[in-house]
Formats: C-alpha cells, sequence, structure tokens
C-alpha cells in the first residue's frame, strides 16, 4: 500500500489530465483532430515529467502503468461487460520512457531543464509512437494531412507540458532545484 | 427537487456525524483512522480523508466513463438520477465533500488512536502538554521565548506551519527529553518517574541524550522515533 501511495497519486494525475480527450477516445469528437496530438503532449509532459521528478526513478513509468490499469479495467466494464462503445486510450508508454532516460542524464537539481528536453522529445519522438498506436486502436486514426500542423505545435506543446510538470514537481518538492541542499 | 432533498440529507448527516466526533460522542471516525493509518503509514488525520478521496475519485472516474458512452447513443436525459451512472458521479464528490469534515474535526488533536483513544481526563491532559511549537498551544512551563519557536513564525518547520498531526504528547516529551529519560530510567531498573525528574532538573543529560537529529528550535532536539505517524515519510515522498 505504502509503495503504490506515490504511483497511484501521478497516475491519477495522468488519468485527470487526460479526461479532456474522452470524446476522441470514444470515437465522437467535437473539435479538430489536431487538438488530440496537442492535448497528448500536453498531459504527457505535464504529468509524466512530474511523475518523474516527484518520485524518483521509474516515477514516469510507475504512473503511466497505474493509468493503464485503471483506465483498463474501467473500459472493460464500461465497454464488453455493460455493452456500450469500447473507449481507447493514448498508453503515454514510450513518453515515459523518453522521460525515464533523459532524467538518466539530466541532474535533479535541474528541473527545468529536464522538463524542456522531455517536452520537446515527447512532443516529437512520443508523439510518432502515439501516431503508431492511433493506427492500430484508435477508433479514429490520424491522417497523413495532419502531419505538418502536427509538427509545429506537438513539440511546443510538449515543451510547454514539459516546463509546467517540472515547476508543479518543484512546488511540490522545496528541495528541487536547489543544487546546495541534498537531492533525493 | 429530489436531489436537492438528497443534497440535504446528505450534508445533515455529514455536518451531525463530525459534530458527534468532536464532541467525542462516537469513535467511528478515530477507529477507520487508526486503520488507515496503519494500512497507508501516514498519520490517521490525512490517512483516512486520503482513502475517501481515493475511493471517491474512482467511483466518480467510473461513473463519468460510464455517462459518456451512455449518452453517445441515448442522447440527454432527464435530472440528475435520470440513469444508473449518474449516481456514481454524484456518490464521488459527495464522498469528496464527506471526507473534509473528520479533517477537520482530527486537526482537534484528537486524531491519533493514542490520544484519541484514551480516556476523556488522559487526553485532556495529554492536550494540555501539548507541543510548545505548535502555535496557539503553549506550554506554560517553558520559557517564554520557547514557547512559540521561530521556525513556526516563519513557517518553516518540517512539520509544517499546521498544527503538529502527530501525537502531540509524546512528542512534546521527546522534545524535552523526558522520554529518553523515562526509558534510560526503566532500562536502569529505576521508576520511570526517578528518569524524569532527573531529566527536569537538567541531571542525567536526559535532553542532550536524547540523540536525535537538531530540531530547528533552539533547545530541543527532533523525535528519533516516536509515534508510527513520525516514521511517516515526509509529503511528498522520498525517491
Amino acid at each position: 500500500m505504502r509503495r503504490v501511495r506515490g504511483p497511484a497519486v501521478a497516475g491519477s494525475f495522468l488519468i485527470g489530465l487526460s479526461t479532456l480527450q474522452l470524446d476522441f477516445n470514444y470515437g465522437v469528437p467535437q473539435f479538430r483532430l489536431l487538438f488530440k496530438p496537442i492535448m497528448i503532449a500536453l498531459t504527457a509532459g505535464i504529468g509524466l515529467v512530474a511523475a518523474r521528478l516527484w518520485l524518483g526513478r521509474f516515477g514516469a513509468l510507475q504512473a503511466a502503468a497505474f493509468y493503464i490499469v485503471v483506465n483498463s479495467l474501467t473500459t472493460l466494464v464500461v465497454g464488453p461487460v455493460f455493452g456500450h462503445t469500447t473507449m481507447r486510450f493514448p498508453l503515454y508508454l514510450a513518453e515515459a520512457a523518453l522521460v525515464e532516460l533523459l532524467a538518466l542524464r539530466i541532474p535533479r537539481d535541474r528541473p527545468l531543464a529536464l522538463g524542456a528536453v522531455s517536452g520537446l522529445l515527447v512532443g516529437t519522438v512520443g508523439l510518432a509512437a502515439e501516431w503508431g498506436w492511433s493506427d492500430l486502436a484508435m477508433p479514429i486514426p490520424w491522417t497523413a494531412a495532419l502531419l505538418p500542423e502536427v509538427a509545429a505545435v506537438g513539440p511546443l506543446a510538449g515543451l510547454a507540458g514539459g516546463l509546467l510538470g517540472a515547476s508543479i514537481a518543484r512546488a511540490l518538492d522545496p528541495d528541487l532545484g536547489h543544487p546546495g541542499r541534498a537531492s533525493r | 427537487m429530489p436531489a436537492a432533498l438528497a443534497g440535504a440529507a446528505l450534508a445533515v448527516t455529514a455536518v451531525g456525524f463530525a459534530e458527534l466526533h468532536r464532541r467525542g460522542r462516537t469513535r467511528v471516525l478515530t477507529r477507520l483512522a487508526g486503520v488507515a493509518e496503519r494500512v497507508s503509514g501516514m498519520p490517521g488525520w490525512v490517512a483516512l480523508p486520503s482513502l475517501l478521496a481515493a475511493i471517491a475519485m474512482v467511483t466518480a472516474c467510473f461513473g463519468f466513463y460510464w455517462d459518456v458512452a451512455l449518452h453517445i447513443y441515448n442522447g440527454r436525459d432527464a435530472g440528475p438520477f435520470a440513469n444508473a451512472s449518474h449516481f456514481f458521479i454524484l456518490g464521488g464528490p459527495g464522498r469528496d465533500r464527506a471526507r473534509r469534515l473528520p479533517r477537520g474535526a482530527a486537526r482537534n488533536g484528537r486524531a491519533h488512536p493514542d490520544v484519541d483513544l484514551a480516556p476523556p481526563r488522559l487526553a485532556r491532559a495529554a492536550r494540555r502538554r501539548a507541543h510548545p511549537r505548535v502555535p496557539g498551544v503553549r506550554d506554560l512551563r517553558l520559557p517564554a521565548r520557547r514557547r512559540l519557536a521561530p521556525a513556526v513564525r516563519t513557517g518553516r518547520h518540517p512539520l509544517g506551519p499546521d498544527p503538529h498531526p502527530h501525537d502531540r504528547r509524546r512528542v512534546a516529551l521527546h522534545a524535552r527529553g523526558l522520554g529518553a529519560a523515562r526509558r534510560r530510567a526503566a532500562s536502569r531498573g529505576r521508576s520511570r518517574r526517578w528518569g524524569e525528574r532527573g531529566a527536569q532538573r537538567g541531571r542525567g543529560g536526559a535532553a542532550r541524550s536524547a540523540g536525535g537529529r537538531a530540531s530547528p528550535v533552539a533547545g530541543t532536539r527532533a523525535p528519533t522515533r516516536s509515534c508510527a505517524a513520525c516514521a511517516a515519510p515526509r509529503w511528498p515522498a522520498a525517491s
């Protein structure tokens, strides 16, 4: 229980941030498809960077795992069991792996640097992975016409998200980003 | 209209329950807090609300997903009790409201099972002897300059500017070295009162040998080993 607490909080944060994507996930979008990758990059940047900085090693992957478990259980009950539309959702696993890899190289006392670089990578490489996942699983796959716009806006959204996530982690942990103090 | 009535009934129940708890008429919240504390390792006053919040959020999330899936096919429906999924959505935040009440009650200094389950007289005495670092709670036997420590005034105390969430009585004993002195006396075959007297006279160096890490409050030491709540990791969790 004590071990699950941190990942559960971070994973719940990810679930909450992802709620806005629900109409895309159910295949009944009310807005442009471009908003989906933007929201994924923002959410992954905010939630995963904050989780990695706040929880330490594997924090981003743990948050993504909690998100996937809770969303899968809920979706299975609502979809196959109750007989409604089955929701599909982005997995954030590629993004979480990117954040984890970068966090190995960028020291913990530079949270904003980690947030910025992870955000940029999430907005490019991470979105490329989500593109593959959208072809495989999502109700409305992303089209090639979307590519130029995603390439232009995705990194920006990721960058903004990563910086926000790092700021959130810094607010949660006052020791973050102060090189003089002991880092955990 | 039925929604308003149901909401009012729930609110009255929750407020009445909290009031009973604050008056010491019911120990249900205390027991639940104790269970939550043992399971989570956090102090009961934060463990129980967190647990309720987690249950409420999962319930509301499930209801929300279900509701969206329903409305995709069914269009709009009439009012808050129109379909089953709404009950989950309403139940979630309702429980979220409810969890706030015991927290206020728990902050009253009665949240810790040790203090809370003690007979009322003992609990009152424990509260009177509460920690001098807690604003608003004074220990008159301490010199004035230590009654309200600078760390509290500046809000930089590691336990935060709020009232100490843990067992105040035992923390206070540790801070003055009395707990350590009692244990030392007991281990040498003396009575616990003997050790306490020695510590108060300043003999035996109980306060110095209490052996905690240095406390930011001048003249005191942070407890090394106190209640289970004190051993819990600081918020936010360490990596």
